[in-house]
């Protein structure tokens, strides 16, 4: 499946800023399983000074700055990226969790996965996480049958209520009012993973979304999105998608991933001047064949 | 307040009868005292040498030495010492001196270790094989707060080397040296080290070259050879910068004693910028490209875009500027997590592997309770252990086993459980003594050293062959911190052979010649230095005032004066109103007594004496680094002064027109100090800058509120006087109209005689001369905002016609068109004030973070 998507992101100030520095993570990844064919990122005004390289989670990141007065920022990225089919194991078949969990502390090979199973600056494990996971895990259940059963509940304990939540909404909240957004899903998965001594990360990428039967696509109605990832000592890292409840096929595509959403904001910056601003953001999955 | 001097006149008259009293510990190693009793050969010249000396010149020059630190004002800020921050501490005049023998082997050790901590670091940031070859638990790593990911790639290897390395050693009582401490990211101690060395030079030359001391200016010339070689841009002239998180720091002092010594400027985040992915400092002359920052920073607060978002002392884009090598950083970002106290315990294993070789210096015995076998361990020896944090931060300050109770002792197993990876339980050693001088002679003392390495060129490190040893406050104690009241002593390595005389000056290449010569003056120096000028100024003023106040109240004939009254109200009045009280309307004699007082003692008075001297304080700490010795003794005289002023209390004229003569002189030492030791630089100019203005704003508002209004005669007379006196204008005045007091020669000689120095058009032509000279673009014929604004003052008073001005115009009581001249006068100089500081300071501006918030959901 070939998929176009650009994603816009507009900053309307009140007052002139005179410089500013960011940090972009839109670029999808290269992985086995999706390839970036072409790839576009357009910065207005023109930035003086921009960079690329790979970050600490291997993620791409732009770096840009703008040194003259400026009122208004755009940062349009445009990828076609291929996705294929990889093919999902019998959960069933899979290690027991107590395993998974012993391996991951004690196995040298999997020394860089164990920080997944730290703590993170948003995601603290605690008891009120380990108790909302632990129905999951019963004795010697196989880690991804167990992690799909979170991932359900999750999907059936949690309202999808945009608004209720924002970025900087401790998970203690998500979990006691159980709503919040694809975001918060994916932290609390990643969160109650943590409790039982297991590695998860976070995923940002894209989800194509079709139109209800019988409308047209609307152009620039997509959204960002976000789920979570376990790491199957022995297979490799498998991913889940709290929101919808599906293990995430061909119609996602990741743009990256890292101990939980601070590790990648999708745009972020310094700016210097006074006054308020104003964020638009318009995302865009196409299908292309 | 400690008293910083110990009385020295109860020693005993000779050597010794000082070591009569001293006998160290049973069961610790001393290192004046062989086991049996002997002294240690590498101590008996330094002994000798105290025997000729004479118990008499010993204490001459211990009280001369602190003097010399006390002048030079150490500053050791307390975190939490709600005092502030100006705590002194004290200098031992006894050192902690090891043979050149016993040196070598620490020497070996630390050279070993600071390459090995550099390969970490590299390993660390880059590969990771060190987890994976399991030679490191990999939570460790990664559960660190001080493990920076955005660092990856880019520290550890040239040109991100790990330059300075710093440890705190100890030696135990079998004699061997244990390593306690590594620092690895800010290079805390070297300049208290410096500034000791200086200090016991300075006063016993001979004795530190009779018993062959080995000299510390070959580390400096090493670390800064090394440092210049790295510069990414211009190997010749690399401009190099010290940041430092600003006089609020604990080490502030340091920051500007090392900028004086190596001759750099000393900075604050907010002085820099990166434009091109490259840094830039906001200097006077606009923006500078800076090569090297020799960084005092914590790590985290480095970069608001890639690390802590709330640190005030970062500069965006750091991190990129560095991964572009436009900038090199000493120490790299990152560092501090070599600073891990639980590394220690897998340091002999990771020796092994990276080096082939075994530890040189043992680090003292650390157990990691991340690991079950360590918790195991730290748990059932709590008594005999240190339980450190593995985060090294004043919160977490070490806890003593030994010390705990019994409760206190089931909590800490508790926590030590509940978070078993954020503790490592370590030996508590038993320190060795050494001699301390007290007053009855020598006492010994737990010791414990701080030595520095330095990367060099070649490769590899080189050891400064020195250090600070900091000592226990009394015998039993084993903690040995300065916050807790310890003693500092310089530490003197002995050489085989006599040591060649070579200056603490280091020698400068022809670019550094070059650089110092165009000095640069970060903008927000420039600031401090306008504010010195003008606070400077404005006590200077307000000490005058007031003192011809409490003249006039003092110099009553009779009790009921009506004459002296009048004029000591009128003169309250525009005192009041110039420090921002109320007006003061009573005519109750008491009533001024209180109003003269609080001007003065008052420290809630927001433009009171003490308040204003607080301000002036303040700015003038901040650019310590533009003082000479000697200003800076005048600076420290004024600061005792201000804490002084609320000792005397009641209302006692005399003593305290003496007062404010004191402070009045120590205040005239400090212009006339900065008038002849100052080069006419920019900082010099922006300084008096904001003396001329202070001094016309001043000199406008006392004249307005006491010769503005018509008083009768004799009144009249009295009033022009008080003028005159308070602007040091009378004798002046006496000498040129006899005693004929008439407003238009008062007038012509306060403000219309360019020749002298306390009038009006005086500060005006000044001024006009400072802001011509200022740095500008010169492409156009057009004056500056500022030029414009004293053009336009200058002619305005040069147009004025004294007799005019003195003419009552009509009835409303007052020199109306004096009034409207000096106010228009007054307005402008605000406004020029103001327009230098916008297009001179205002570089710094506010910063906001972006952060895409849920604008995307699903």
């Amino acid at each position: 499946m070939e998929y176009r998507i650009i994603h816009k992101t507009r900053y309307v100030y009140s007052e002139s800023v005179s410089l500013c520095h960011n940090e972009v993570r839109l670029i999808p990844r290269n992985l086995p399983f999706q390839t970036v064919i072409a790839r576009r990122v357009n910065v207005e005004p023109k930035p003086s000074a921009f960079g690329e390289r790979d970050d600490f989670f291997g993620n791409r990141v732009c770096y840009f700055s703008i040194e003259k007065p400026h009122k208004e920022l755009l940062v349009s990225v445009t990828s076609q990226v291929r996705v294929t089919p990889a093919a999902v194991p019998d959960p069933e078949l899979s290690l027991p969790w107590e395993d998974a969990k012993k391996r991951i502390a004690e196995d040298r090979v999997l020394a860089d996965d164990c920080q997944f199973s730290l703590d993170s600056p948003l995601i603290a494990s605690g008891k009120a996480l380990q108790d909302y996971a632990l129905p999951s895990f019963s004795p010697q259940r196989p880690l991804m049958a167990a992690a799909r059963d979170l991932m359900c509940r999750i999907h059936r304990d949690f309202e999808f209520r945009p608004g209720f939540t924002s970025v900087s909404t401790p998970l203690d909240e998500v979990l006691k009012h159980r709503r919040g957004v694809c975001q918060d899903f994916a932290h609390v998965a990643v969160g109650a993973m943590r409790s039982m001594g297991l590695a998860a990360r976070y995923v940002s990428g894209y989800l194509e979304t079709l139109p209800p039967p019988g409308q047209e696509r609307l152009q620039g109605a997509d959204v960002s999105h976000a789920w979570f990832s376990v790491c199957v000592p022995d297979y490799g890292w498998l991913d889940f998608d709290p929101t919808n409840d599906i293990i995430p096929g061909e119609q996602h595509i990741i743009t990256a991933w890292g101990r939980d959403y601070s590790d990648v904001t999708p745009l972020k910056g310094v700016i210097f001047g006074s006054g308020s601003h104003n964020l638009i953001v318009s995302v865009d999955v196409e299908r292309r064949g | 307040m400690t008293a910083n001097a110990i009385d020295m006149n109860t020693l005993p008259p000779t050597v010794g009868q000082m070591c009569a009293l001293y006998s160290p510990p049973a069961g610790t190693f001393d290192e004046m005292l062989a086991p049996d009793g002997s002294v240690r050969p590498h101590w008996q010249p330094f002994l000798d040498e105290m025997e000729a000396m004479g118990c008499e010149e010993l204490n001459r020059n211990y009280q001369e030495v602190v003097r010399l630190l006390r002048e030079n004002g150490i500053a050791y800020n307390i975190h939490g010492d709600p005092q502030g921050v100006h705590r002194k501490w004290k200098l031992d005049i006894v050192p902690c001196i090891f043979s050149q023998t016993d040196w070598d082997t620490v020497e070996k050790g630390m050279i070993q270790r600071a390459g090995l901590l550099e390969m970490m670091l590299a390993d660390f940031y880059g590969p990771r094989h060190l987890l994976r070859d399991g030679l490191l638990p990999a939570d460790l790593l990664y559960r660190h707060p001080a493990f920076l990911r955005p660092c990856q790639g880019l520290t550890g290897h040239p040109p991100h080397r790990l330059f300075m390395h710093s440890a705190d050693l100890a030696r135990g009582p079998k004699g061997r040296m244990w390593v306690l401490n590594d620092h690895a990211s800010r290079p805390n101690g070297i300049g208290y080290t410096l500034e000791n060395r200086t200090a016991l030079a300075e006063v016993m030359p001979d004795m530190l070259r009779r018993c062959k001391v080995r000299r510390l200016s070959d580390y400096f010339r090493t670390l800064r050879a090394e440092i210049t070689s790295v510069s990414p841009r211009q190997k010749e002239d690399p401009r190099i910068v010290i940041l430092s998180p600003g006089p609020g720091d604990e080490f502030y002092f340091e920051h500007s004693y090392m900028a004086a010594y190596l001759g750099y400027p000393v900075v604050q985040g907010e002085d820099l910028t990166v434009r091109d992915g490259a840094v830039w400092l906001k200097s006077l002359d606009g923006l500078m490209r800076v090569d090297i920052i020799i960084r005092n920073t914590n790590d985290g607060d480095c970069d608001p875009l890639e690390l802590s978002q709330t640190s005030r002392h970062g500069v965006a884009g750091l991190l990129e500027s560095a991964r572009r090598k436009n900038t090199v950083l000493a120490n790299p970002i990152g560092s501090s997590v070599l600073e891990n106290p639980a590394l220690m315990a897998f340091l002999p294993g990771i020796a092994q592997k990276l080096l082939g070789e075994d530890l040189k210096l043992p680090s003292v015995p650390t157990w990691w309770c991340g690991q079950q076998e360590g918790l195991q361990y730290v748990l059932e020896n709590l008594d005999r252990l240190i339980i450190k944090n593995v985060h090294r931060s004043p919160q977490h300050p070490p806890v003593y086993g030994s010390m705990l109770s019994g409760e206190e002792k089931t909590q800490w197993k508790a926590q030590i459980r509940q978070y078993p990876h954020n503790y490592v339980g370590q030996t508590q050693l038993c320190f060795s003594t050494s001699p301390s001088l007290q007053k009855n002679g020598f006492l010994p003392r737990h010791t414990v050293c701080r030595l520095f390495s330095a990367a060099r060129q070649e490769g590899g490190y080189t050891l400064m062959p020195g250090g600070i040893a900091r000592s226990s406050a009394d015998k039993n104690a084993q903690v040995v911190s300065n916050r807790t009241g310890g003693v500092l002593k310089d530490i003197w390595v002995i050489a085989d052979r006599p040591q060649k005389h070579i200056s603490l000056w280091l020698h400068g290449t022809q670019s550094d010649r070059a650089f110092t010569r165009n000095s640069v003056l970060p903008s927000r120096m420039a600031e401090n230095l306008f504010w010195v000028g003008r606070y400077a100024e404005r006590i200077e003023a307000l000490a005058r005032m007031l003192r011809t106040a409490l003249h006039v109240l003092t110099e009553r004939e009779l009790p009921e004066d009506d004459l002296s009254d009048a004029c000591l109200f009128h003169l309250l009045q525009g005192i009041s109103r110039i420090s921002l009280r109320q007006d003061f309307k009573s005519k109750d004699k008491m009533r001024a007594e209180t109003e003269i007082s609080e001007i003065i003692q008052d420290r809630e008075s927001a433009g009171g004496i003490v308040s204003t001297l607080g301000f002036f304080l303040n700015a003038a700490y901040a650019v310590r680094d533009h003082w000479s010795a000697d200003t800076w003794q005048v600076i420290n005289g004024i600061e005792e002064y201000r804490r002084s002023i609320h000792l005397y209390s009641g209302f006692v004229p005399r003593l305290m027109q003496k007062h404010l003569d004191r402070l009045i002189r120590s205040l005239l030492a400090f212009t006339g100090l900065c008038m002849e030791s100052m080069s006419r630089e920019y900082g010099w100019m922006l300084l008096d800058t904001g003396r001329r203005i202070e001094r016309a704003l001043m000199f406008i508002a006392f004249v307005r509120s006491n010769l503005v209004p018509v008083h009768h005669y004799p009144l009249d007379n009295v009033m022009m006087e008080a003028v005159l006196i308070t602007s040091e204008n009378i004798i002046t005045y006496r000498r040129r109209y006899r005693s004929y007091m008439e407003m238009v020669t008062v007038l012509d000689l306060l403000l219309m005689d360019e020749r002298n120095p306390r009038s009006l058009l005086y500060q005006l032509d000044r001024l006009q001369e400072h802001i011509a000279d200022l740095p500008r673009e010169r492409d156009t014929y057009r004056l500056s905002e500022e030029e414009r604004l004293m053009l336009k003052a200058v002619s305005r008073l040069r147009l004025c016609h004294t007799p005019h001005l003195a003419e009552i115009s009509d009835r409303s009581g007052e020199y109306k068109r004096l009034d409207g001249l000096l106010d228009s006068i007054r307005r402008l100089l605000e406004k020029t004030s103001e327009t230098v500081s916008q297009n001179y300071f205002s570089h710094i501006q506010e910063s906001r973070l972006l952060g895409a918030a849920h604008a995307e959901v699903l």
